[in-house]
């Protein structure tokens, strides 16, 4: 018999590394025979893996889309009447991105021991989303005369692969917001733990898609 | 102790050596309610009630989060969908009966056909899968509820709404037009009303409740399974829902992208498939069927896993080459992914890509195969019993089989271009769909309608319902081959006599009669089960899985005591049954505080800890609601209110994610 309480109270904080520690230990006793590892993944955790299974799937699609109009396409590309696209702001954005995956890894990493430290590092993360959406935006600014979504369908690729994905950032920032406004309700008292690491899977995968997406649609035209 | 089968002590594999349990069929139906439930419920199924009851009358329907009322109004939803689609398969054939007839207008018939394929591939094959997944799949790993029973609620709700959204365009006389496949350009510049707006607004819609719903069944089976329910132990059923969300996480991303892709070229003049402006016919095709292909086998594998529910229980014996079975149910999910251009040999694409597709499609045969040989096998090595769901089961092999030979030759290249856009693909496919999972799920009801209702149905009734539907149906769709083969296509409003094509449609139309006969009766039978069927006891059958094993119809909290699996027939086992008498006064395993369930390992089924979940809660309905106004607003072209509704239905999300139960655990 076990006390649920008891249980509850054990497996609260660092949910993971206890479930872990229970399973090693319960292979120490001999009860099983082979540890199962990783253990202790939490419903939210398997949740947000398959939403960015989803999200994955569908922005592959829409990327294979791309080359695969670019090699349905007979001339150079962009078209003609298209200029070639601008590197240096939407390089500049992808790369403030791909370096706030460093403080949302430190916030994850400290959310189940000073989360006081944790706050500052989210806040971090949460304002180079923005950053990136707002040179995204900076961006379509300066492609638009010469490339517009209807154009042509490089121009709506263009505008709808990177539009789309800013939307994404745009959402990862809302959610953001979010979790810190969670911590700042619940007074830096109760765990974060779950919430950040879950929000931390969304926004690596956010950056690998702007990585990916910026060698599509701003270098791949220069050097095909 | 029980009285099904003698206690066994055995491992996996004795239980797989038992030869019938036929005597326990009559032994079992003694009891109304199992003797190990009855202790488990006198221990703690008063608390367990009082914690569970659920907000009665109108507002407790809009908030509840019970996977079984949730299930249960899927397969009503769904099943009046298909009625509806029915009709127009019904008006259609009418229309067909004769040559040169003109019951309906051309542009009327395009409607028809056209909504007729898209409501019974997306609003009904899909979601009574679902139904079925929904309410069974919680009962068959032994667990509580599902792992998100808020999503499921907004599951259910957006797939409601997304369907009567679809069926006001048919009501208005726009609904879509371009086959179900809505080929550009004619989906595109040559549709300038509202039709395909219907489509595309339709299916995205839909999309979000099929996806949410996926993921949540697939969680719930990784996370939720009782303890000891190891891998090799889930039911077949539940591997057929899983490899189907599966599928589905990977498949929907495709459709939705083309249906934006639509969207955008519709309304905002953009260029995806515009090929004067650089866009590409042929690339609608590819994404639809990258998503098309897998979808045959979304709909038909959770069918299989119902066949592969019903045959053990009676064939009184374990199904064979369990293994087997699974390994090919996730096998054929993979491969689909493979073969979807076999839907475009007549578009004119590169010899190399027509010869690799036609190679990978007569390899998908290979896995449905070894399933056919397994059930053949336990039918043969174990005591048939003839109910109205075996008879249902064993009509599926027989229609499946002449499907899956006439698919086989549609993988030939020089065939499938002979035949292509023919009778005898519409043959195929109705045998392939219409055996694959209509005769499933038909049989599913009648195996679990005492489970779904607490009542029972008459057998005699299911036995005169199974034999119409399926004369009904041999009659419909049998001579569609011939009249394919004589040339005549499919998707035209009428046809000239003299081409020896009326005598088969004249077949054929009185076919569909029976059939809907056929239909009627079943209604009939069901509703007559409803108003004076005996009550049903716990196990009516003898089945082997764990929903046997609660009440019919099960209590809110499905089990009083969560059971230890030992066995991949954990009913008949013994020692599972007797798991519940043992623990019931361990709090870990009844959990009378809250609404409590147990949280265990991906693989081997172990305990991880005791979570919470949530209660009746009116969120997902309000966010079902909001999306609604944001797809009419979007229709209606009024971009401003949509995107208020977007702002709207984005705080109640807020809301919803502010209130998770695992943050609002008691304090430490």
């Amino acid at each position: 018999m076990t006390d649920v309480n008891a249980a509850l109270r054990r497996t609260r904080i660092g949910d993971r590394e206890t479930a872990q520690g229970e399973t090693e230990r319960a292979v120490r006793r001999g009860a099983w025979p082979v540890a199962e590892t990783p253990a202790g993944r939490t419903t939210g955790w398997w949740g947000m893996l398959l939403f960015i299974c989803t999200e994955a799937a569908m922005f592959a699609c829409f990327i294979a889309s791309y080359y695969y109009l670019r090699f349905s396409t007979d001339g150079s590309w962009p078209p003609v009447s298209d200029k070639l696209p601008h590197r240096i702001v939407p390089g500049i954005g992808t790369g403030v991105l791909v370096l706030s995956c460093l403080p949302m890894f430190a916030a994850v990493r400290t959310s189940r021991k000073s989360r006081a430290v944790t706050f500052p590092l989210l806040v971090l993360v949460t304002l180079a989303g923005t950053t990136f959406v707002v040179l995204q935006a900076v961006d379509y600014m300066q492609e638009y005369p010469s490339s517009t979504p209807s154009k042509d369908a490089y121009g709506s690729l263009l505008f709808t692969l990177t539009g789309l994905h800013a939307f994404h950032v745009g959402i990862g920032v809302l959610m953001m917001l979010l979790v810190l406004g969670g911590q700042l309700a619940r007074g830096f008292k109760k765990p974060q733990a779950g919430a950040t690491r879950v929000m931390a899977m969304y926004w690596y995968f956010l950056a690998v898609l702007a990585v990916a997406i910026y060698i599509t649609v701003y270098l791949t035209p220069y050097i095909m | 102790m029980t009285q099904l089968t003698p206690p066994r002590t055995g491992t996996d594999a004795d239980i797989e050596t038992l030869s019938t349990v036929a005597d326990s069929l009559e032994a079992s139906t003694r009891y109304d309610v199992l003797p190990e439930r009855g202790a488990a419920e006198a221990t703690v199924g008063a608390a367990l009630d009082a914690e569970w009851e659920e907000e009665p009358g109108l507002w407790g329907f809009i908030t509840t989060v019970n996977h079984k009322r949730i299930g249960r109004r899927y397969l009503v939803t769904a099943g009046f969908f298909f009625m509806l689609a029915g009709i127009n398969a019904l008006v259609m054939r009418t229309q067909l009966a004769g040559p040169n007839n003109s019951i309906i207008s051309p542009e009327i018939y395009d409607q028809l056909f056209t909504m007729h394929g898209t409501m019974m591939i997306f609003f009904f094959a899909t979601p009574f899968n679902s139904g079925f997944g929904n309410f069974f799949l919680p009962l068959m790993i032994g667990t509580r509820d599902m792992a998100f029973p808020r999503l499921n609620a907004l599951s259910y709700w957006i797939f409601l709404f997304s369907g009567i959204f679809m069926f006001t365009g048919e009501a208005m006389r726009v609904a879509p037009d371009a086959g179900w496949f809505a080929y550009v350009p004619l989906s595109n510049e040559y549709s300038p009303q509202l039709n395909l707006d219907f489509y595309s607004l339709g299916l995205l819609f839909l999309a979000v409740s099929s996806t949410v719903g996926a993921m949540n069944l697939v969680i719930t089976f990784l996370k939720m399974r009782a303890p000891g329910m190891s891998l090799n132990r889930v039911p077949p059923f539940v591997w057929g829902i899983v490899t189907q969300s599966f599928m589905l996480v990977f498949a929907l991303p495709p459709l939705d992208l083309a249906n934006l892709m639509l969207f955008l070229d519709r309304r905002l003049g953009m260029r995806f498939f515009d090929t004067a402006k650089g866009g590409d016919a042929v690339l609608w095709q590819h994404l639809f069927w990258l998503f098309g292909h897998p979808d045959v086998y979304i709909i038909v594998l959770p069918a299989m896993g119902i066949v592969s529910s019903i045959i053990p229980t009676f064939s009184r014996r374990s199904i064979l080459a369990y293994p087997y079975v699974v390994l090919a149910t996730v096998a054929t999910g993979i491969i689909s992914f493979g073969v979807w251009v076999h839907h475009m040999f007549a578009v004119g694409l590169s010899d190399v890509s027509l010869t690799f597709f036609s190679a990978a499609t007569l390899t998908i045969s290979v896995p449905a195969g070894i399933q056919m040989f397994a059930w053949l096998g336990t039918m043969w090595r174990g005591r048939v019993v003839l109910s109205p769901a075996m008879l249902y089961a064993m009509s599926f092999i027989i229609t499946f089989v002449i499907g899956g030979v006439t698919g086989v030759m549609f993988a030939v290249v020089p065939f499938d271009q002979q035949v292509t856009d023919s009778y005898f693909v519409v043959a195929h496919f109705h045998y392939v769909l219409f055996g694959g999972a209509v005769m499933p799920m038909l049989g599913g009801l009648f195996y679990w309608w005492p489970k779904l209702t607490g009542r029972m149905t008459s057998h005699k009734g299911g036995v005169i319902s199974a034999v119409l539907i399926f004369v009904g149906f041999q009659v419909t769709f049998f001579p569609m081959h011939i009249q394919g083969l004589l040339g005549m296509p499919r998707r035209i409003y009428t046809y000239p006599a003299g081409y020896g094509w009326g005598t088969y449609n004249l077949i054929e139309t009185i076919g569909a009669y029976v059939l809907a006969f056929g239909f009627l009766w079943t209604l009939f039978v069901f509703a007559q089960s409803l108003l004076s069927g005996p009550v049903a006891p716990d196990d009516p059958w003898g089945g082997n899985t764990l929903e046997w094993a609660t009440g019919s119809p099960p209590k809110a909290y499905n089990f009083p005591v969560i059971p230890t699996v030992h066995s991949l027939n954990p009913l008949w086992d013994g020692r599972t049954l007797q798991s519940m008498v043992d623990h019931r006064h361990d709090d870990q395993r009844t959990m009378t505080e809250v609404h409590r369930t147990l949280r265990t390992s991906e693989l081997d089924g172990r305990i991880e800890r005791v979570m919470s979940m949530p209660g009746e809660t009116v969120q997902p309905l309000l966010v079902a609601a909001f999306l609604t106004m944001t797809v009419c607003f979007l229709l209606a072209d009024i971009m401003l209110a949509a995107a208020v509704a977007v702002g709207l239905m984005g705080l109640v999300i807020a809301w919803w994610m502010w209130n998770r139960p695992e943050i609002d655990e008691p304090a430490p």
